[in-house]
């Protein structure tokens, strides 16, 4: 049986995690914060599909947003803490929005014989460059992905990121290094050409 | 540097861990003296940058999200969707007493399907006729060949007809068809593998597709058409 955290234990808890929690059991003035937290999820839809060369119009991106939504709730009791609930809620944005673009893609484009480079415009950063870095985040073990985000997206030093998942600093360090070696290995698997 | 089973792991790591940049010249000889873990180096370091225009692109998004425009719509949606959910009655089954549901009915239906497969070469005899089964395939497939699509039919006794599988997009437009397939392979099982006049070139448009469904329907001869459910075909992500 789960043992109730005593208070101590609680302020150890990242704050979203506690967030959820509370969500889980139903809070009312919990849910209401993460709807206001939750606003993000159309902003980010519609940054992406600009980004991606506007696959889908206003009405497909309301109905897709309420499709990652859901998901975000099915998911909730997984959210494990280790990011915040926005890095966390992105990459259910970004999957999403891959797919639906995808069909969208499927519908209109490839029909055109347009590649999907063709997709993006200007310099900056292709959506589709990331999914199997994102991917192979997924496929790593929970520990090993932890400590690449936090080096690499979250900038924290070694230190941080011992103290953050309360093991030693060179725990810390070989637990990179290993992640590290297993993501380069996933990523080569799949042929990613790494830039 | 420690020990261990792996030569070079613990060099390794204590380059990706920066000591090379420290110019530390023990470091440095073991390089210029071992051209595999120069490249071993350079794997991870790439590896590493990738990982950092990953971040940078998330972060940029970020940006043009809080900078993005205010979408009363799409706000009020989150808040009726959430509350909405948070609604919803919980359902009583766990995750996992639904898995072993699940498996339960499998064999079950292992078990009692098992049974009722006549012997090879035999007549049609016994079974329900009605939808036929979609076997396979049934998950990733290779797109350089055309792959077998099989599925089990067991007709009434004194029916004839023949099957037909046809392939569509999700859009519900056709993309094959199989034409009148009128024997089984084996026992119930029938298989159809897209060859002749319509392999290899159509399949190879059809592999370009990510994902398509596929139907089986009976047709017998006095006119009766029975169609199986539609099933998706996803293709191996390494060969779109």
């Amino acid at each position: 049986m789960r043992r109730q955290l005593s208070s101590a234990e609680e302020t150890l808890v990242p704050p979203d995690t506690l967030l959820v929690r509370r969500v889980l059991r139903r809070d009312p003035e919990a849910i209401e914060l993460l709807i206001q937290r939750m606003k993000f999820v159309p902003r980010m839809l519609s940054a992406l599909n600009a980004r991606m060369g506007r696959p889908l119009d206003e009405h497909e991106l309301l109905d897709l947003g309420q499709e990652v939504l859901i998901l975000i709730w099915k998911k909730l009791p997984r959210f494990d803490g280790k990011t915040s609930l926005e890095s966390w809620g992105f990459r259910v944005c970004y999957f999403c929005i891959l797919n639906a673009a995808r069909k969208a893609r499927h519908r209109s484009v490839v029909g055109l014989g347009l590649e999907a480079d063709q997709l993006t415009g200007g310099s900056r950063p292709d959506p589709w460059e990331f999914e199997a870095v994102y991917h192979g985040l997924d496929r790593l073990s929970p520990g090993e992905s932890a400590v690449l985000r936090l080096k690499h997206f979250e900038e924290l030093t070694f230190e941080e990121i011992g103290e953050r998942l309360s093991i030693p600093t060179n725990t810390a360090k070989t637990r990179y290094y290993r992640a590290l070696c297993n993501l380069q290995e996933l990523l080569s698997a799949e042929e990613v050409a790494l830039r | 540097m420690k020990p261990n089973d792996r030569p070079g792991t613990d060099l390794l790591g204590e380059l990706v861990l920066g000591r090379r940049s420290t110019g530390d010249p023990e470091v440095l000889a073991a390089f210029a003296a071992d051209p595999e873990l120069e490249r071993r180096w350079q794997e991870l370091s790439r590896t590493a940058r990738f990982l950092d225009a990953a971040s940078d692109f998330e972060a940029s998004l970020f940006r043009e999200a809080r900078e993005g425009e205010s979408t009363p719509a799409a706000d009020a949606n989150v808040g009726r969707v959430l509350r909405e959910e948070a609604q919803r009655p919980r359902s009583p089954w766990k995750p996992w007493a639904l898995a072993i549901a699940a498996g339960l009915l499998l064999v079950a239906w292992l078990a009692f399907r098992g049974r009722g497969e006549p012997d090879p070469g035999s007549t049609y005899l016994g079974g329900a006729s009605g939808a036929p089964l979609l076997l396979e395939p049934t998950g990733t497939l290779d797109s350089s060949a055309a792959p077998a699509f099989r599925w089990a039919f067991v007709p009434e006794p004194g029916w004839e007809g023949h099957c037909e599988v046809v392939l569509y997009d999700d859009a519900g437009s056709e993309l094959l068809r199989s034409g009148e397939i009128r024997e089984p392979i084996r026992g119930s099982t029938w298989e159809w593998r897209p060859t002749g006049p319509t392999a290899p070139s159509q399949w190879i448009d059809l592999a370009r597709n990510e994902a398509f469904f596929w139907q089986v329907s009976t047709v017998s001869n006095l006119g009766a058409v029975t169609s199986s459910a539609p099933r998706q075909v996803f293709l191996a992500p390494s060969e779109r």
